[in-house]
């Protein structure tokens, strides 16, 4: 049920999907791995569009060099916690909606009891043993992944629904080894704005995910690719190789 | 036999960013012959290969939807009408 300040907040977006489309949304919970680049852009969208509870996890502490692209934190929150920056900024942008935050590293070990009861993931990491692990539970708790990565003004997105779509190491066996890649503001704004748009339609029951698709954006030539995909049989997280 | 490759992302700027349909050797060819065409320089080299004669592991390269790793790896072999998409690792957040 929505309030009638809640009816008004909302009004440009309720005229597209009604206002019990919006009550979908506020009753939506929605676990984001990441307070950085992407986490920054995905939280700030779900967060204005009425997403009534959010879990944030991250461990970090603002850094000076992080603030290209990370804009939930400011110059003044050098040296916080991340993720009490970015509570801060979500709760004043909507004080309606729930903001969970847990200083933690999601690892194999961890992740299954950080997510929870929390109907989707969305992957806002910056290595591949954390989508890895991700991945898992989401597999095992048979919810949706939406995954996006980012490097210089390429990035790439894809939303994954345990069962029915290739996995993420059905498309991404091996890990790439560890690096700190070059990375621009608009690069995750784009994508985590494309995962979060994911994130919405799926909840809304709406328009056509990323299912089996890899979309690459390509910021340098403003073009996208799609990456047509498949499950993999033998995938050792989801197909016969499964342990 | 005629099959279609196409680079992703970063590697465009190296191979160039349209979808290319190349001839290749039929009964035989396989995904590290195609990348030793490709590779017909030392800067395309360089991305493509760790030493001399190994692609690095852990490239996507994808053929009609399936990643390598999933197939023969890098000794997939090759069919007429294949579709090659060849994506570096993205990985920031």
């Amino acid at each position: 049920m929505l309030t009638k300040a809640e009816v008004e907040r909302y009004r440009r977006q309720i005229s597209i999907f009604g206002e019990e489309g919006q009550g979908e949304l506020k009753k939506a919970k929605v676990f984001i791995a990441g307070a950085g680049g992407l986490g920054s852009s995905i939280s700030t969208y779900l967060t204005v569009a009425g997403v009534g509870r959010l879990r944030m996890v991250d461990y970090d502490i603002v850094a000076l060099g992080n603030l290209n692209r990370q804009i939930l934190h400011w110059d003044s929150d050098i040296g916080k916690k991340k993720l009490e920056s970015a509570e801060e900024k979500l709760r004043r942008m909507n004080p309606n909606i729930e903001v969970e935050i847990i200083s933690e590293t999601i690892d194999k070990s961890s992740v299954d009891e950080l997510v929870g009861d929390f109907d989707m993931i969305v992957d806002a990491m910056d290595n591949f043993d954390a989508r890895y692990a991700l991945n898992k539970t989401a597999l095992t708790k048979k919810i949706p992944l939406f995954h996006g990565a980012v490097h210089g003004f390429y990035g790439q997105a894809t939303t994954i629904i345990p069962g029915k779509t290739a996995c993420l190491r059905c498309i991404f066996p091996e890990a790439p080894p560890p690096a700190v890649p070059p990375v621009i503001g608009v690069t995750t704004g784009i994508i985590g704005c494309i995962q979060a748009t994911e994130v919405i339609k799926y909840v809304l029951g709406i328009g056509r995910l990323l299912e089996n698709r890899l979309l690459v954006w390509d910021g340098l030539n403003s073009q996208i690719d799609e990456v047509a995909l498949t499950k993999n049989p033998g995938c050792e997280d989801c197909g016969r190789g499964a342990r | 036999m005629r099959i279609k490759v196409k680079f992703l992302a970063t590697f465009k700027e190296v191979f160039g960013g349209e979808e290319k349909e190349i001839e290749v050797a039929a009964g035989g060819s396989n995904i590290l012959d195609l990348l030793n065409l490709l590779c017909d320089s030392p800067q395309r080299r360089q991305r493509i290969f760790e030493h001399s004669d190994k692609p690095r592991t852990y490239l996507q390269i994808f053929k009609n939807r399936r990643p390598i790793q999933s197939l023969d790896g890098i000794h997939t072999k090759l069919e007429e009408g294949d579709v090659i998409v060849v994506v570096p690792p993205v990985f920031g957040g």
